[in-house]
């Protein structure tokens, strides 16, 4: 990779002279030759398929601004939810050799249901970047009723007699779920299905009046969806004709989707954090990067750096915590 | 209690062994001290037969996991 | 559409791809046999090796890899009397049989057989009808799919071996320890023990390679001659002859329907396939009496039913984007990297890449079946060599199987500590098959069970009354309960009479 990477230093030197002083400026950083990067999912799932994707890009932006070489070295250790693998980042030594990918708010919800190693996560893990949201969208079908607005005066005139399928429990649907309850009052009966593809099962055959997922759920499921909002406050480029909650139904609803955001544990050297973030920075803006990364339906926003994750990381605890109490009338935590 | 039997029982001893050793000396060492130890335990004398399980075995599992694949298993103090 | 299927031959037929599909099916057919690495694990392993290739070859490259898998299981299971997969347990019991016997290559030739007819069977139903199947897949939902998992229940007689009670307690066994870890509907953990391997639920791979290969490998060491073959003669001829294929050829048809019926339905793989499978042959056999004593036909009844579920799994999963299994959920990850979102849209957005792929599927079945007829003749040599080369080669290759499942040192104990188990249950008397039926049905019936319940509730109705109010459950339901009342009431007739359809392993 020494000529390759060169090569870059030559060209960037000579295109902008801003460039070539990055590598100075972290070429004195002490970089591990070998980063592990911990997934708390089993390979070729989702996360899986966006660290991957992402990976030869961050290595050779680090490569780039240090002008060392590194090799990135993708660890899956599934398992608990998630709790595994991000017990194992928070335990890892603080010297950079290991980083890794958490997801929000289930790195959140495994938290508040047991207490984890990694507790309180906000402070063992240090944010590098995230630029995979995934927003929640709620559906309805057409087994009763005709809009979304009806299915929540339904449910407030008549608690828990609506059911919404989703993935769950303590996934990000479900927590979304509790958000709209929570802004409307109105009570729903929450189905779990052990995954993504289940609950679109459920939802397609009418077994379910409502559904509450992610993107590519709505993209696969277009056919039998009457109504369908996102919960953000902007629509969304892959669903442009998807309306947001507040704009369907006049309540302001958001919830935090699904976030697969890079993270390291706590106490890694300063000047290396820089290198990992700029470096992130560097490859989540990469054009080619980015055709790659849409081609393969990762949900792409605009990369959030350094503390502005660490700002979402703050705000997924506090919409967990002030939502806890649904967990708990609902029975799940014990 | 039968020769058979403690057959048995030591062959779980030396699974717990192993357990307990791999996080440390990682897959391909403690993999290789077992089956050497396992079969010689058992009575197997013949060098073809004591190598064969080590070379094929190991060797594929290197092969295909660590090349192929590109997943290593757990590496330890030698490998 | 003739116009695309000919497009797609050139493409699914182009030697690379032929190439690739071969590599597929081959590595899926090791990866198969060895004990631990399913057939969901080998694909979520090589999803990322096809990363750089494209669409149509990364498919192609992992729809064979899937076909490989499932036959593989079978070799391991006749051979050294160990499933590679959840799907080859129901093969085990009559095809290490016909090996001791020194009729090794005949099983092994059966299951190939059967498995290639069955591979066949389900492609031919991906292709021709997919879209028809997958709308009359999406009429099972969790009330109907609760009372199949029951009717899979009813299997548990004939693979219970000799004793029913021992054979029940077995199964029982199995439904406690899949009440172990998250609880579908609460999440809270149950049984965990603090272990953290066992929050999502005893993993099943791992409970198979422990009570399976760990038991057998004490088995082996339990056993006389350490440094002889254990007392097998020969391995026999693989190819069984068209007298033998055409004599059980109801078998075939049967098992590949019932293949590709059950992978169609979410939820359902080809571990519970092969269980129907080989209990339905069972059922209308000539021969019921030579069941669990050696019978070919047990061997091609379980076989053409798992892999007939390759295409089945296919069905739901490329139309609606749900998978039928877990392995088709693993292949999502193969779509997923190619930007290709499973779903209605799929056959006509994406057809020059999932045509070329659906035919690949038919190559799979041809290159796996040739590839065992050829190398087989030497693998199965392996049942020839020294007891305790075996013995140990057999735990590494366990250790390995559990280890790499999700890299987790608890596997470990938990493969080690039903090892013993198993060798314990073994040693009395008590067949393990029903143990992993209880341990892959239980979480099933409990999760759906509940639904249903929460969701009558929801409707203010009763559990009964929602049972009742749709008539493909009331079909399914009075269809499982008689199977049940029948297996249980032929099994009791048989005891009687004195000829137990399964005798106990007796050495």
């Amino acid at each position: 990779m020494k000529n390759a990477l060169l090569a870059t230093c030559v060209a960037a030197a000579i295109a902008a002279p801003g460039a070539g002083a990055f590598a100075q400026k972290y070429k004195d950083v002490e970089v591990p030759t070998t980063v592990n990067v911990i997934v708390a999912y089993s390979a070729g799932g989702g996360t899986d398929i966006l660290v991957r994707t992402a990976l030869p890009y961050f290595e050779s932006a680090i490569e780039e601004l240090t002008g060392k070489d590194i090799n990135m070295v993708v660890k899956n250790m599934p398992g608990a939810g998630g709790e595994v693998g991000w017990t194992a980042l928070a335990r890892a030594p603080k010297d950079g050799s290991t980083i890794g990918v958490i997801n929000l708010p289930a790195v959140a919800l495994v938290q508040a249901v047991r207490e984890p190693e990694y507790a309180p996560w906000t402070e063992s893990f240090t944010p590098i970047g995230v630029n995979v949201i995934d927003p929640s969208v709620v559906r309805i079908n057409d087994a009763k009723f005709g809009t979304l607005k009806e299915a929540i005066e339904a449910a407030k005139a008549e608690p828990a007699s609506v059911t919404v399928g989703a993935d769950g429990p303590l996934s990000d649907d479900h927590l979304a779920v509790y958000a709209i309850e929570d802004a409307t009052g109105a009570k729903f009966t929450f189905i779990p299905y052990a995954g993504g593809a289940p609950a679109n099962r459920a939802f397609l055959s009418k077994e379910v009046e409502m559904s509450m997922g992610n993107v590519t759920d709505l993209l696969q499921t277009q056919e039998a969806t009457v109504e369908a909002a996102i919960l953000s406050n902007e629509r969304y480029e892959l669903i442009p004709d998807t309306p947001t909650f507040k704009e369907l139904t006049g309540m302001d609803v958001t919830a935090g989707g699904s976030t697969r955001g890079w993270a390291t544990v706590s106490g890694i050297p300063d000047d290396l954090l820089a290198v990992y973030r700029e470096a992130f920075e560097i490859a989540s803006n990469d054009p080619k990067y980015q055709e790659e990364a849409k081609n393969r339906k990762l949900t792409l926003v605009t990369p959030k750096i350094g503390d502005e994750f660490g700002q979402i990381m703050a705000d997924t605890q506090s919409s967990v915590d002030s939502l806890l109490k649904y967990f708990e009338q609902g029975g799940y935590l014990k | 209690m039968t020769q058979a039997d403690v057959r048995v029982l030591v062959t779980i001893g030396m699974l717990v062994a192993y357990g307990l050793i791999m996080p440390t000396l990682g897959f391909f060492a403690t993999s290789a001290l077992f089956l050497l130890l396992h079969m010689l335990y058992l009575g197997i004398r013949g060098p073809v037969w004591l190598a064969s399980p080590i070379i094929l075995l190991l060797g594929t599992a290197w092969a295909l996991f660590e090349r192929f694949l590109g997943v290593p298993l757990p590496h330890g103090l030698i490998y | 559409m003739t116009e695309i299927l000919l497009d797609s031959a050139w493409l699914a037929f182009e030697p690379v791809n032929l190439l690739l599909v071969f590599v597929g099916a081959v590595l899926g057919t090791l990866f198969g046999a060895t004990p631990g690495i399913s057939a969901t694990l080998t694909i979520a392993l090589m999803v990322p090796v096809t990363f750089g290739m494209t669409p149509v070859h990364g498919l192609s490259f992992l729809g064979g890899a899937y076909c490989g898998a499932i036959y593989g299981g079978s070799i391991s299971s006749i051979l050294i009397n160990v499933p590679g997969t959840p799907a080859a347990v129901a093969t085990m019991m009559d095809g290490y049989e016909l090996t001791k016997k020194g009729r090794a290559g005949f099983a092994l030739g059966g299951a190939i057989t059967a498995s290639f007819f069955g591979g066949q069977i389900g492609t031919i139903v991906l292709l021709v009808a997919a879209p028809l199947v997958a709308a009359a897949a999406l009429n099972i939902r969790s009330a109907e799919f609760f009372w199949i998992v029951v009717f899979a229940m009813s299997t548990v007689g004939a693979i219970g071996g000799g004793s029913v009670t021992k054979g029940l307690i077995s199964a029982f066994i199995g439904l406690i320890l899949g009440t172990v870890g998250t609880h579908p509907f609460t999440g809270s953990l149950r049984f965990t023990f603090g272990v953290q391997g066992l929050y999502e639920g005893f993993p099943v791979i791992v409970g198979i390679v422990g009570l399976f290969s760990i038991s057998q490998v004490l088995y082996l060491c339990h056993g006389k001659g350490m440094d002889k073959q254990i007392d097998i003669p020969t391995v026999g001829s693989l190819w069984p002859g068209w007298v033998e294929i055409m004599k059980v050829k109801a078998t075939y048809i049967r098992s590949a329907i019932i293949g590709t019926f059950v992978g169609v339905l979410p939820g359902a793989g080809a571990d519970i396939a092969s269980f129907i499978g080989r209990n339905e042959a069972h059922r209308f056999s000539r021969n019921p009496d030579e069941y669990g004593k050696g019978s070919y036909e047990a061997v091609v009844g379980s076989e053409a039913a798992n892999n007939a579920v390759v295409g089945g799994s296919l069905v739901p999963m490329l139309t609606l984007g749900i998978p039928g299994n877990a392995v088709s959920a693993a292949l999502i990850g193969g779509l997923l990297i190619h930007g290709m979102l499973p779903g209605p849209r799929l056959f006509t957005d994406q057809a020059h890449i999932i045509y070329p792929f659906i035919l690949s599927l038919f190559a799979a079945n041809l290159f796996f079946a040739l590839a065992a007829f050829g190398g087989l003749k030497y693998l199965a040599k392996v049942v020839l060599i020294p007891q305790g080369v075996l013995a140990s080669a057999v735990a590494i290759l366990s250790v390995l199987g559990a280890y790499s499942y999700r890299n987790m040192i608890d596997d470990l104990w938990i493969m080690l500590f039903l090892g013993i188990v198993g060798y314990v249950l073994r040693r009395t008397g008590f067949p393990l098959a029903p143990i992993i039926l209880g341990i892959i049905l239980g979480p099933l019936a409990e999760t759906n069970l509940e639904r249903v319940m929460t969701i009558a509730n929801a409707r203010g109705m009763t559990l009964m009354g929602y049972f009742m109010s749709n008539t493909l459950t009331i079909v399914l339901m009075v269809m499982s309960i008689a199977a049940l009342i029948y297996s249980v009431v032929r099994e009791i007739r048989h005891q009687r009479s004195g000829k137990a359809l399964m005798p106990l392993e007796t050495d």
